[in-house]
Formats: C-alpha cells, structure tokens, sequence
C-alpha cells in the first residue's frame, strides 16, 4: 500500500505482524504497544509533516526517477542543495519530536546503495543497479518505511568474520539458490525496527579475501520467514508505559527504539539483492553510508540542543534563575555548541560531490568531524543542562505523589518555583529535560553511526598528513 | 480578485511563526485574493513566506517569475503592504518570458 498519513502508516505496521518480542513476551500488536507508541508516533511525524504545505519544501522532493513528489527519506541527492536540505529537514523534525525519527538510517542507505552499486557494475558488468532502481521506485511509490542495517554482534573484535568460532556473528550467505540467497545472522542495535516495513542489510565493515560470504547486500521484508526482532531496553523504559509527566517526552519518546534482529535462514529472492560477494567493494559502500549518516548529525542533534537550550531557560525561568549572568552564559554556550554541530554538518554538505551514479555526496572529513563532535558537544550541553536545572532534575518527586489525595499539597507547595508558574508545569519541563539529557539518549550520541574511534580512523585516512608536513616544510624553508 | 501562489520555505530554524503571520494577511486578503499554489496554473503573482533572511525557495524559482514575486522573510514586514504589493502584479508569461 502507498503510505501517506500517519493513520496510513500505523495500519500499515499493524497489517505486517512481524516476529517481535519486548521483555519475554510475544508482541501480538506493535501499534498496541506502549514500549513502541512514542518510537511510532515520531516516525510518523515525517509523514504528518510531509502533507504541511509549510514544511513540505524540505519534507519532500522530486524524484529523479519518475518525476513526481516523494517523500525526501525516498530521495536521491541530486544536488548540493539536497544535501544542505537534508540536515535541514533533519533539524526540522527534531524540533517537533525531540527525538530520534528513524527514517535517515535508510534513507542513508539508499543514497549510498545508489552509487556503490553503480560502480560495482561498471567492474564486474553485474546488474545491481538496475536491479536497485526497480527496489527505489518501488520505495519512492509506496513511501514504506526502511532500516538501514548495518551494524551485526561482530563477536571477537581482534578476529575476521571467517575467523570467528560462531561463523554467524557477522551476517552471511549460507546457501545461494538458483532463486535466490539464503542469509542466517543478526543485525544489532537497529533503530526503528519493530515499527519499520522493511530491512536493508550491508556488511558492517570492509571484508578482505575468504570473506565474501559476507559481502552481502539485500533488502527483506521484516515479516519474512526467519526474521526475529529483540527489543532493547532503554533507560527509564517503564516510564514509557506509565506515559505521564514522569516519561518527559510521552509522545516521543527519548531516543529511537532499537532492536536486535535475528535472521535465520531468511531466503531473499535475487531481485533484492544488491551485492553478493563483491568483497573489493564492502569498505566503500561502509564508508559512504557512514559518512552520510555522519552528515545528519548536526541537523537532528542540533535540532534535539535547540529543545534542551530552550528547556533549560524554561527550567531556569521557573526557578527565577533565568537574569543570573552565569546562567545566561552557560545558555550562551550551549548555543554556541549546538549551532558548532549544526553548522559541521551544512559544511559537509555544502562540499558535496557529485559520484559516477549522479548522486551527490557530502564531503566525508567534515561529515566525520560533525559527528565527533556529537560525542563530545551532546555530553556537554546536557551536562550544562544539569548545571542549569539543578539537583531537582535527579529528585523531583513522583508524578502521582503530585496527585496523591494526602501528600500531593506537599509535592506541590515545596515544588513551587515562581509565582504565576504551576508546580505541575515546572514538573513537566524538569522531566523533559532530565528524558533529553541522561542515559540512552547520551549513549546514542556517543555510538550512533559509529563510535568515536571510528570517526579517528577516517582522520587519519583523510586527514593529508603528508600534504600538512609539506606545507610546513616550504614555509619552513627546509628540505629534509 | 488575484490568484496569489504560496509558498512557504521547509521551516527548518525560523525566526518568527509563519503560520500566525500568514493568518493575518489572509484576513486582510479575504474577498480579494483566491489563494492557489505553485503547482497550480494561472496564478497573478506569488507570495513567498520564508522563516529566515537565507530564503532557501527563492533561490530554486524560476527566473521568469521573479518580476511577480512577494517575498517575506521576517515578522517586521508590515502584511498590508505585502499585499498591496501583491494586487499590483500581474504574471504574463509571454511578455516575461521573451524568446
């Protein structure tokens, strides 16, 4: 079905009764379950603000393939305007939801799916592409949500997939058949799973000669036979269910819901398959979906540092703290810092290129450097929202002591802040921020899209050193 | 009575509501402006409601229309004279277009 509304979407998910499981038991219902609604309702909120006319410049775009209006999570980068749009759309977004959507890790990668298989055909004469533009008209058509899967349990890290003692911590091809492949492994941490229609699966990093049973690329239906999905627990999970003040964002939730999710013995028919056993090309495709999930990070983190800096003063406002000149300085720096990160990722886009496919790709340095930036700048403007917020934001009082028939006069007498402000509202800004600035929210931060050490490796790769020495050689005046 | 074609700017950091000051010159425009889209034909002018000075959707018009384009990028605007901007224009592709 071509999915347009939010009403569209959620009966889609509930048509799709895929194999999840939340806390040891069964999910009958994904659309039914508290642990997931705020996951959905954000992922929805790019299809509600698709149809807005006052969004719709950035939420969708024109599809090079057919002409039409797309959704902009379906789209190709035609342009550096494309890109620059992207992390504005990103930004938008988490404006409205503070918290992850879900949709970039597919849209990732598609636009990296798009020029790697482009050139894997121009070596080997191989068909992928084309084969993967029918699977993007498909996409850009019924508008379905996909995840990008990238990142698999990876076992003994000092160890090659074919070295380690499971073979299948790293996803693989255990049969190819004449229709098709058959694909057993799993996929970790993959965000928006139990509320996506479709998995992406790519290898989780550069295979090397005897490992091309997992230089694979497919795109699988999430309700197919052998596929299992794990739900991760969050920080503060429960409070999701109790879906009041406590929650701090009900409606969207605190990061995106991920899950783990097991393939076994999954048949993929050759049609969606986009690479298998083109080993020679797994670091490229890794390195273009990282650096374009990198980009992203300055729009949606920024647009989550707007909502904290913006809670933050409220949380402050409420207290009476707001005029303190120290207080205006640390909402000055949290500021400077969200914008620094959203600024890293209009730069990488801004000196994006144009690929062999037509596609257009941000500059991957700065992409890198955007997102390390994530690991340090989220940490630090939640820790200047605590600064901020006060020791409350670790105390505060139950939801339902507030409403307790007995006790509640207390909560809400020694609670009070300003004058002309309710306790119940300072409460429910407290929490906001306290859900924005702790826990998983941090963590995701820290690793989404790679952990910090990845986006080291890429310094060194990219980072010219021999061209720097030679400069300061020259000015130097020296020829040793 | 005008066909006016508007467009609003994706909102990704906006500086003021947009939303609240395009209310306001549609009640001053009632009865005097059919509110049509870009995507529609046949419209006299467009009115371009951006959230920031950088104005994103203005640099993808068409050239031809830029003799017929109204565009807002802050609240300081003053609405009537928007619109009295806007009941001036007229779009004639063939003369704009030329050959």
């Amino acid at each position: 079905m071509k999915i347009v509304t939010k009403e569209d979407y959620i009966k889609s998910l509930k048509d799709l009764k895929a194999n999840i499981y939340y806390n040891g038991k069964k999910v009958e219902d994904a659309t039914a379950m508290p642990g997931f609604i705020p996951h959905i309702n954000s992922a929805a909120k790019t299809y509600e603000l698709a149809l807005m006319p006052e969004y719709e410049d950035l939420m969708t775009a024109k599809s090079h393939l057919t002409g039409k209006k797309i959704s902009r999570f379906t789209h190709i980068h035609q342009s550096v305007d494309d890109l620059i749009k992207k992390v504005q759309m990103l930004r938008l977004i988490s404006h409205e939801t503070a918290s992850c959507y879900q949709r970039c890790v597919g849209f990732d990668a598609l636009n990296a799916l798009y020029m790697t298989t482009y050139e894997i055909d121009e070596k080997y004469g191989t068909s992928y592409f084309k084969r993967f533009e029918e699977y993007l008209k498909k996409i850009q058509e019924e508008n379905f949500m996909l995840v990008g899967g990238m990142t698999d349990p990876k076992g003994d890290r000092s160890k090659r997939p074919s070295e380690q003692a499971d073979p299948d911590l790293f996803t693989r091809v255990v049969e190819k058949r004449k229709d098709g492949v058959v694909i057993r492994g799993a996929k970790a941490h993959q965000t928006g799973a139990v509320n996506s229609h479709e998995i992406m699966i790519m290898p989780t990093q550069a295979m090397g000669p005897g490992d091309e049973a997992y230089a694979i690329v497919a795109a699988i239906p999430l309700n197919a036979k052998g596929i299992t999905m794990i739900f991760g627990r969050q920080t503060n999970e429960e409070r999701k269910i109790e879906c009041g003040i406590d929650a701090g964002n009900c409606e969207f939730g605190m990061v995106g819901g991920e899950a783990l999710v097991v393939l076994e013995d999954v048949f993929v028919p050759w049609e969606r398959v986009f690479m298998c056993g083109e080993a020679d090309f797994t670091g490229m495709l890794v390195e273009r979906f990282a650096t374009m999930h990198r980009q992203n990070y300055g729009g949606c983190k920024g647009g989550v540092a707007d909502i904290i800096v913006g809670a933050s003063a409220l949380a402050a406002q409420y207290q009476g703290t707001l005029g303190a000149s120290h207080v205006k300085d640390k909402l000055v720096e949290m500021t400077h810092l969200a914008e620094t990160v959203y600024s890293g990722s209009v730069a990488c886009s801004a000196l994006g290129t144009k690929t062999k496919s037509g596609a257009y790709y941000p500059d991957p340095l700065l992409a890198n450097c955007t997102k390390h930036n994530i690991t340090r700048h989220i940490y630090e403007i939640s820790r200047l929202a605590h600064d901020v917020g006060g020791g409350i934001l670790a105390t505060l009082p139950f939801d339902q002591d507030l409403r307790h028939p007995e006790i509640g006069k207390y909560v809400e007498k020694y609670m009070k802040g300003v004058s002309g402000v309710s306790t119940e509202t300072r409460m429910k800004i407290l929490r906001l921020l306290e859900n924005m600035t702790g826990g998983t929210a941090l963590i995701e931060s820290m690793h989404g899209a790679g952990s910090p050490q990845s986006q080291r490796v890429m310094y060194q790769r990219l980072g010219k050193l021999p061209e720097k020495m030679k400069m300061a050689k020259k000015l130097a005046k020296v020829a040793e | 009575m005008k066909r006016v074609a508007l467009k609003y700017c994706g909102g990704c950091d906006c500086t003021y509501d947009r939303l609240e000051y395009a209310r306001e010159l549609k009640k001053s425009a009632e009865g005097l402006v059919e509110w049509v889209t870009l995507d529609d034909e046949g419209f006299d002018s467009i009115l371009m409601i951006h959230g920031c000075p950088v104005a994103c959707p203005e640099r993808q018009l068409d050239p031809v229309y830029a003799k017929v384009l109204v565009s807002v990028k802050d609240d300081r605007t003053d609405s009537r004279n928007v619109l009295a901007k806007l009941m001036e224009k007229v779009f004639i592709p063939h003369l704009v277009c030329g050959p």
